[in-house]
C-alpha cells in the first residue's frame, strides 16, 4: 500500500497537485565536536563622547578656532588614547587565556574543551 | 634589559587583512630583501659612544644596513623626511628633497625679509627658521575628529571618530600637497613656491588648506548626534 501523505486531497479536480514533504535522512551522527565556531568581539560601545561633545559645544562657540578650544582638544585626545590601551589590553589579556568580564569567549571555551574531551569520536 | 630599546624588528607592515570573503585572512602586500637574521640597526650616536654589553648571542647576528632617509644628524627631521616621502612621485626622491629644501629656502627668504623691514618692538615675534614654521604650518592643519561612513538600516552615516596620531599627520601633509598642486599657475609658479607661500599661510591659520581643517570638523559637528553608532 502507498504513503497516504498527509493533506491528500481524494480525487482531485484536473491540474490540481499535493505536495509531499520530503523525508530527511540522518547522514551525521549526533556527537558534538570539541571545538566551538570563532565568534567575533563583541560590538563595543562609543568612547569618549562625553568630551567630544564638550569639544564641538566649545568649537561652536568659538567659531571652531583650535586656539580658543586646546583644553577640550587635549582632554579628548588622552580620552583616546585611554580608550585605545585599554582595548589592546582587552585583547592582550584575551590571548592570554585570562577571563573578561565572566564571560567566555570562543577561544577560551575551546582551551576547556580540549582538556575535557568528548569521550566518544565520531568516525 | 640593556638592548631592549635597539634593535626592534621591523616595523614594515608585510600583510594585509584581504578584502575577500573567501580565502586566506591575510594577503601579503610587500616583501623585506633582509633575512630574518639580519637585525636592524641603531641610528644613535649615544649607543655607540657607551661601551657595548654582551648580555646574549644577538651580537654575533649580522645587521641590515640603515635606510638612505636615516641619519643621525642634528639636521635630520623626521617629519620632513616623512613629507618628503609624501612630495615624492614614481620613486624620484631627490627631486622631491630638492623641493622641499627649495621650498624651506623660499621661507627662510621670506621671513629674513619682513624681519629687516620690520619694527624693532615686532622683531623678537617673527621666526626665521623654516622647519620651525613647517612644523607649527602641519600641527594647525592635523584634523582633531575625523569621520567615517557606517552603515544602518540601508543608510549610510557620517559618524564622528577620533583619529590616531599618523592618520592626523598624514591627513594634514596629503592636503597641504593636494593643495599644492591644483589651483596652480604653472609652470610660472613652481611647487616649491607655491608650497612655501600655502606653509606661511597655515602657519598663520589662514589659507585653504586650514578652511579644509575646519570643513572637516563642521561636518564632524554636524553630525555629533550619529556619535552612538560607532561600536569601535
Amino acid at each position: 500500500m502507498a504513503r497516504i501523505p498527509p493533506g491528500l486531497i481524494i480525487n482531485p479536480a484536473p491540474g490540481v497537485r499535493y505536495k509531499v514533504p520530503a523525508v530527511k535522512k540522518l547522514t551525521k551522527e549526533l556527537i558534538l565536536k570539541d571545538k566551538v565556531k570563532f565568534q567575533k568581539n563583541r560590538l563595543g560601545a562609543a568612547t569618549c563622547l562625553t568630551e567630544m561633545s564638550l569639544m564641538m559645544a566649545c568649537w561652536k562657540e568659538n567659531d571652531f578656532k583650535d586656539s580658543a578650544c586646546a583644553k577640550e582638544i587635549t582632554a579628548f585626545h588622552k580620552c583616546t588614547e585611554e580608550a585605545t590601551k585599554e582595548r589592546r589590553g582587552v585583547k592582550e589579556a584575551d590571548l592570554k587565556g585570562v577571563v573578561q568580564e565572566g564571560r567566555l569567549t570562543s577561544r577560551n571555551i575551546n582551551k576547556l574543551l580540549q582538556r575535557f574531551p568528548h569521550p566518544v569520536k565520531p568516525h | 634589559m640593556a638592548l631592549s630599546m635597539v634593535r626592534n624588528p621591523a616595523a614594515c607592515q608585510l600583510y594585509r587583512i584581504s578584502a575577500q570573503r573567501r580565502g586566506p585572512a591575510l594577503e601579503q602586500v610587500r616583501t623585506v630583501v633582509w633575512h630574518e637574521t639580519y637585525q636592524e640597526p641603531v641610528v644613535d650616536k649615544e649607543y655607540y659612544r657607551k661601551p657595548e654589553e654582551i648580555d646574549d648571542l644577538t651580537h654575533t647576528r649580522p645587521v641590515r644596513s640603515a635606510l638612505a632617509t636615516q641619519s643621525t644628524s642634528v639636521f635630520n627631521y623626521p617629519e620632513v623626511t616623512k613629507f618628503t616621502s609624501y612630495v615624492m612621485r614614481k620613486g624620484d626622491r631627490a627631486v622631491a628633497r630638492s623641493i622641499v629644501e627649495k621650498s624651506f629656502e623660499h621661507l627662510k627668504r621670506h621671513q629674513i625679509k619682513k624681519y629687516h623691514e620690520a619694527a624693532p618692538d615686532e622683531k623678537p615675534y617673527i621666526d626665521c627658521n623654516p622647519v620651525r614654521i613647517f612644523h607649527t604650518a602641519i600641527d594647525n592643519c592635523k584634523p582633531a575628529v575625523g569621520v567615517k561612513s557606517v552603515k544602518r538600516g540601508g543608510k549610510t552615516y557620517q559618524v564622528p571618530t577620533p583619529l590616531t596620531d599618523n592618520r592626523r599627520r598624514f591627513l594634514a601633509m596629503n592636503w597641504m600637497i593636494a593643495e599644492t598642486r591644483e589651483n596652480r599657475d604653472w609652470p610660472t609658479q613652481s611647487f616649491a613656491k607655491k608650497l612655501s607661500s600655502n606653509l606661511l599661510e597655515a602657519y598663520q591659520e589662514q589659507g585653504k588648506v586650514i578652511k579644509r581643517k575646519y570643513d572637516l570638523h563642521k561636518l564632524a559637528d554636524a553630525n555629533k548626534a550619529y556619535g552612538h553608532f560607532r561600536f569601535w
